[in-house]
């Protein structure tokens, strides 16, 4: 039996917490939750088995909603998820040890949430479009080369492919900084990941100060009629998932 | 996902997914631990991301257009040659290109 680690909060002032709140809320195979307290820190745990720390669907939904649960009250350092200790003392020894990265992280994330935009396409569509404008502009131009050896068509191609792939993320730079012109008012910390897939052209996330969600949806709005193209989906709040880094061993 | 989350939209739930299906398995191939099959995946892993990154910087300097027509021609015959060998060990060790582009968790996939 192990503990598994879901987050990492101040430890609140109220003394009555985390009775209440831990009587409400479940874990992983409805385990009961627990508290760990170190340096003014508190860690929420649960006791786990081993072969029960598989990453499949229901678990890790389970997972994120004790961090959501959490996250509607206090700020939250949410842990990777799969990190157990042996036992409590275990888990509050790693605290003390790391307490103050994990301050320093909660401090960054304080009164903050984070919003996810995921921008989508049609690849087969939007590739053949990008590759017919990048055709039609080097005919009789820049091609890099003459000559029809096998070898110099088989660089050709791969010529042509790098091209297309610079292509793509030029595409995908360009709406990037479209998006952070329309957010900037909120002064958000921002992560953006190009191509997470052929389908998924964009994966952001944006961490900003509470209770700016609607004002934060509105901004981004207008992109949807400008690329009717694209399908464009803004979720959260969310648990900063995207804004903290800590390595705990 | 609970509906209170989605701030914003541009098509029914049921595309994105389907979309989100193909992120999700495009994200789950892990290095394969069994001794023979995974140490054969981890090598040609290694000289895949080195052929690509030889591939780019070629590329670059034939866009850079520092190269003769007969580097050129000799570039591409190499690189060929490798590319073939390349397919000939993946079918020798049964592995596709998606089995070599494993992901680093965090960091993303490797290519």
């Amino acid at each position: 039996m192990h503990y598994l680690i879901y987050a990492i909060i101040v430890s609140p002032n109220l003394p009555e917490f985390p009775d209440k709140w831990l009587a409400e809320v479940q874990g992983i195979n409805n385990s009961q939750l627990t508290t760990v307290n170190s340096n003014g820190l508190t860690a929420i745990a649960g006791k786990i088995n081993n072969k029960d720390v598989v990453a499949n669907t229901e678990n890790v939904l389970k997972y994120a909603t004790v961090i959501d649960e959490l996250f509607k009250h206090y700020t939250v350092l949410p842990v990777r998820y799969g990190t157990f200790m042996d036992s409590q003392m275990a888990i509050g020894t790693m605290m003390e040890k790391h307490s103050m990265t994990f301050k320093q992280n909660l401090d960054k994330v304080e009164n903050k949430e984070e919003f996810s935009l995921k921008v989508f396409w049609d690849f087969e569509e939007e590739s053949k479009k990008i590759r017919d404008k990048m055709y039609a502009d080097e005919i009789g131009s820049n091609f890099p080369f003459p000559g029809n050896s096998q070898s110099k068509l088989y660089l050709l191609q791969k010529v042509k492919e790098h091209r297309f792939e610079n292509a793509l993320l030029s595409y995908v730079r360009k709406l990037i900084d479209e998006i952070c012109n329309l957010v900037v008012q909120f002064k958000p910390d921002y992560v953006f990941k190009k191509m997470a897939s052929r389908t998924m052209i964009l994966d952001a996330a944006f961490l900003m100060e509470k209770k700016q969600e609607i004002a934060f949806a509105e901004a981004i709005n207008p992109l949807k009629k400008k690329y009717g193209n694209l399908r464009f989906l803004l979720t959260g709040p969310w648990p900063p998932y995207n804004f903290v880094g800590f390595d705990v061993k | 996902m609970n509906d209170n989350k989605i701030l914003l939209n541009s098509c029914e739930l049921n595309e994105f997914d389907k979309d989100m299906k193909t992120v999700d398995s495009s994200n789950v191939n892990r290095f394969n631990a069994d001794a023979d099959s995974g140490l054969a995946q981890l090598v040609l892993t290694l000289v895949e991301l080195i052929r690509k990154l030889v591939e780019k910087q070629a590329i670059r300097r034939v866009e850079g257009g520092s190269l003769s027509d007969e580097e050129i021609e000799r570039l591409g015959e190499s690189l060929m040659k490798l590319d073939i060998k390349m397919e000939e060990l993946k079918i020798i060790f049964n592995l596709t290109e998606k089995d070599l582009n494993i992901n680093l968790g965090p960091l993303g996939d490797l290519m």
